[in-house]
């Protein structure tokens, strides 16, 4: 964070932003049957400049009024008529506008100005921006979204120049692509600067602001959110450090039991290489290799409160069975149609679509297709271990397996080997989420079993007993969630997971110190709305002291 | 978020689809919205390894239904291991979206009436 404010504070000092701006807001695309779909590519802000495109507009009225929409368009420089359609539409195509801003804050619009002579040529044309302004879409006409209703996307279309104003010459271009650190830097100062403005309250009579201070831009720098939002920006440009998306790196605040917090990260990357078969049958089945590196650092190291690195990789083979009958027959051309037909009439329900006729129709039909799926990994896989200053690592090697079956039929009887879920089935009868006691079988728990050998190096917990020999150790994960109740129009679910960490023939020393066994368990409950109640107890490697806390809130996503 | 919209058959596949596996219970018009973290299978205690493997086992099954159920076939430049290694960098990324999901379904399966 320190390096990243350095950055930040040189950037501020030594550049200045004069950039060519072009946002397209809008454009239409023909689709297989000569309809039109208009989609928006980008995010208008007021008074900026469509730069091309087309809009789709219906004239409400009913059929179009050639001589008024010619009258209304056609002597526009901006755009001209195209095409009619349905009698009520016509694509109107504004000529592309893009603005240019130079040294000086002057600022250009250029565009094309469509002969309408006969004989005539289409001229370009430079007209300066000041004195240009947007029009509204003349009365009575709208713009049309996706789903051919009118929509408003925040700036009043079409673009429509008024007015000619004085033409100057235009200089030749000189297209230059940014220098990646460039691009770094016009994108952190933009982001800052956006972030500083949403966050001044501007009074009447204030004098407009110049830009943003050192000062301004630093301070938002120490806040997560915005420094997440400027890293994920940064990554998704073609700044150079694109390949640090796979990282998923997330600045976060790091609190304690006693209310204290500090500034650190959090990374997780993980890449697979797959090998093996490319059949299309079922079941499906391969090798993968895969290199994963996840854990916390806190800035401040003497404070972190989960202080678990784990960098590995694995080697293994997975296979999945059933999931549809094997015996299932290619679907005819017919009940392609017939199937897909279904889903476009019941995609045009509510959220009450469950309960239709049509649903209990599709959802018979799609059943007699699904079977039990069992999904398995056997894997080999070395790594590390450590706490954020690698003075304690394990190095460990071993074998891994996972199980994670799934009867997706609820009407299967096998749904009824799930056992965890037969009080919160009871529990969904209860809250009115079910109709029946239904015991899903889309909600078994997933397995995790592992033994490793580790080799401690540094100072794991067990060398407070003096043993840094090296061990045999059993690991397993129980992973549960299964859905509970509508909690104001809110899916809840009840999610439980449980770890534990066994090393075998310990010695003595290490039982007494009760070092033999971590256990780990996090149960919670959460709604899609982002309500959450977590309960977590237990402790995980390199952790001296068990620990239990109880988190209650909300989770946002800015 | 990418588009959702009724007219393409990869949005409304990917939500059927989604529905029948228990992953959601919304009609098409809310659901586009809903991330891989509100889905079924989305423990949000689980250990990377094991998040992982309940989405892989959620992705083959909608590649069984998809391709044995309603038709779909690869895109001809798509092989196997491409479209999983596509849907999966969705399904275990907590904030991508449904819409997310079946844009990039739109983009390596070929459904029947597209």
């Amino acid at each position: 964070m320190r390096a990243l404010l350095h950055v930040a504070a040189g950037v501020a000092a030594f550049c200045s932003a004069a950039s060519a701006q072009s946002i397209e807001i809008a454009l239409l695309q023909r689709g297989a049957d000569g309809s039109f779909v208009p989609f928006v590519v980008g995010e208008p802000m007021p008074n900026d400049v469509v730069s091309g495109g087309s809009f789709l507009l219906r004239y409400p009225k009913g059929v179009i009024d050639a001589e008024a929409a010619d009258a209304t368009f056609a002597t526009d420089p901006a755009g001209e008529v195209i095409q009619r359609s349905n009698g009520d539409q016509l694509l109107f195509v504004p000529r592309s506008v893009p603005r240019t801003e130079l040294p000086g804050g002057k600022s250009y619009l250029e565009l094309w100005i469509p002969a309408r002579a006969a004989g005539g040529a289409p001229r370009k044309q430079r007209f300066e921006a000041l004195g240009v302004t947007v029009r509204p879409v003349p009365p009575g006409w709208q713009l049309l979204g996706l789903d051919g209703k009118p929509v408003d996307v925040g700036l009043k279309l079409p673009l429509l120049i008024e007015s000619p104003l004085r033409v100057v010459e235009p200089p030749p271009p000189a297209p230059m692509k940014p220098k990646p650190d460039e691009n770094v830097t016009n994108a952190l100062l933009e982001l800052i600067d956006k972030k500083v403005k949403q966050s001044r309250k501007v009074k009447p009579g204030d004098k407009p602001s110049q830009g943003s201070s050192v000062s301004d831009r630093l301070s938002l720098l120490e806040n997560p959110d915005t420094a997440n939002k400027l890293i994920q920006r940064l990554m998704e440009r073609d700044s150079g450090l694109a390949f640090l998306k796979d990282f998923n790196l997330a600045v976060k605040a790091f609190d304690d039991e006693n209310g204290q917090s500090a500034l650190g990260f959090s990374y997780d990357y993980a890449k697979t290489w797959r090998t093996g078969p490319d059949s299309h049958s079922t079941p499906d089945h391969g090798f993968e290799f895969e290199l994963a590196a996840r854990g916390n650092v806190v800035f401040d190291s003497t404070f972190n409160p989960e202080d678990f690195l784990d960098t590995k990789f694995e080697y293994r083979y997975y296979r999945s069975n059933g999931g549809v009958r094997d015996d299932l027959p290619d679907p005819t051309p017919e009940q392609k149609a017939e199937r897909l037909d279904r889903v476009n009439k019941l995609a045009e329900f509510g959220d009450d679509y469950k309960s239709s006729a049509l649903y209990i129709e599709h959802s018979r039909d799609i059943r007699q297709a699904m079977e039990a799926q069992v999904h398995f990994d056997l894997g080999v896989n070395g790594g590390v271990e450590a706490n954020q200053d690698f003075t304690a690592r394990n190095y460990t090697y071993g074998f891994e397996a996972m199980l994670d079956v799934k009867v997706w039929d609820p009407t299967d009887p096998w749904c009824n080997l799930n056992l965890l879920d037969i009080p919160f089935a009871a529990l969904r009868l209860v809250t009115g989420y079910d109709q029946e006691f239904t015991v899903r079988g889309s909600t078994i728990p997933t397995f995790l079993v592992a033994i490793d050998q580790v080799e401690p190096d540094g100072g794991n917990p067990r060398a407070m007993v003096n043993d840094d020999s090296s061990f045999g150790r059993l690991r397993g994960e129980v992973s549960f969630r299964t859905p509970i109740a509508w909690i104001r129009d809110s899916q809840t679910y009840f999610n439980a997971n449980y770890r534990i960490y066994h090393e075998l023939n310990a010695s003595q020393a290490v039982e007494n110190a009760d070092l033999e066994t971590f256990h780990f368990v996090a149960l919670s409950i959460t709604t899609d709305a982002g309500f959450l109640v977590t309960y977590t107890r237990g402790q995980l490697p390199f952790d001296v002291a068990d620990s239990e806390s109880i988190q209650v809130g909300w989770a946002f996503n800015f | 978020m990418a588009n959702w919209d009724k007219a393409t058959v990869a949005c409304k596949i990917t939500w059927i689809t989604l529905s029948d596996l228990d992953q959601h219970s919304r009609g098409f018009d809310n659901a586009g919205k809903l991330k891989m973290k509100n889905l079924g299978f989305w423990d949000p205690n689980a250990s990377k390894p094991v998040l992982k493997m309940r989405a892989k086992t959620v992705q083959i099954q909608c590649d069984n239904l998809f391709r044995r159920y309603y038709g779909a076939k690869y895109e001809d430049n798509k092989t196997r291991p491409q479209v999983q290694r596509a849907c999966l960098k969705v399904l275990t990324d907590p904030d991508k979206t449904v819409a997310d999901l079946a844009e990039v379904n739109d983009s390596v399966y070929e459904f029947f009436g597209e």
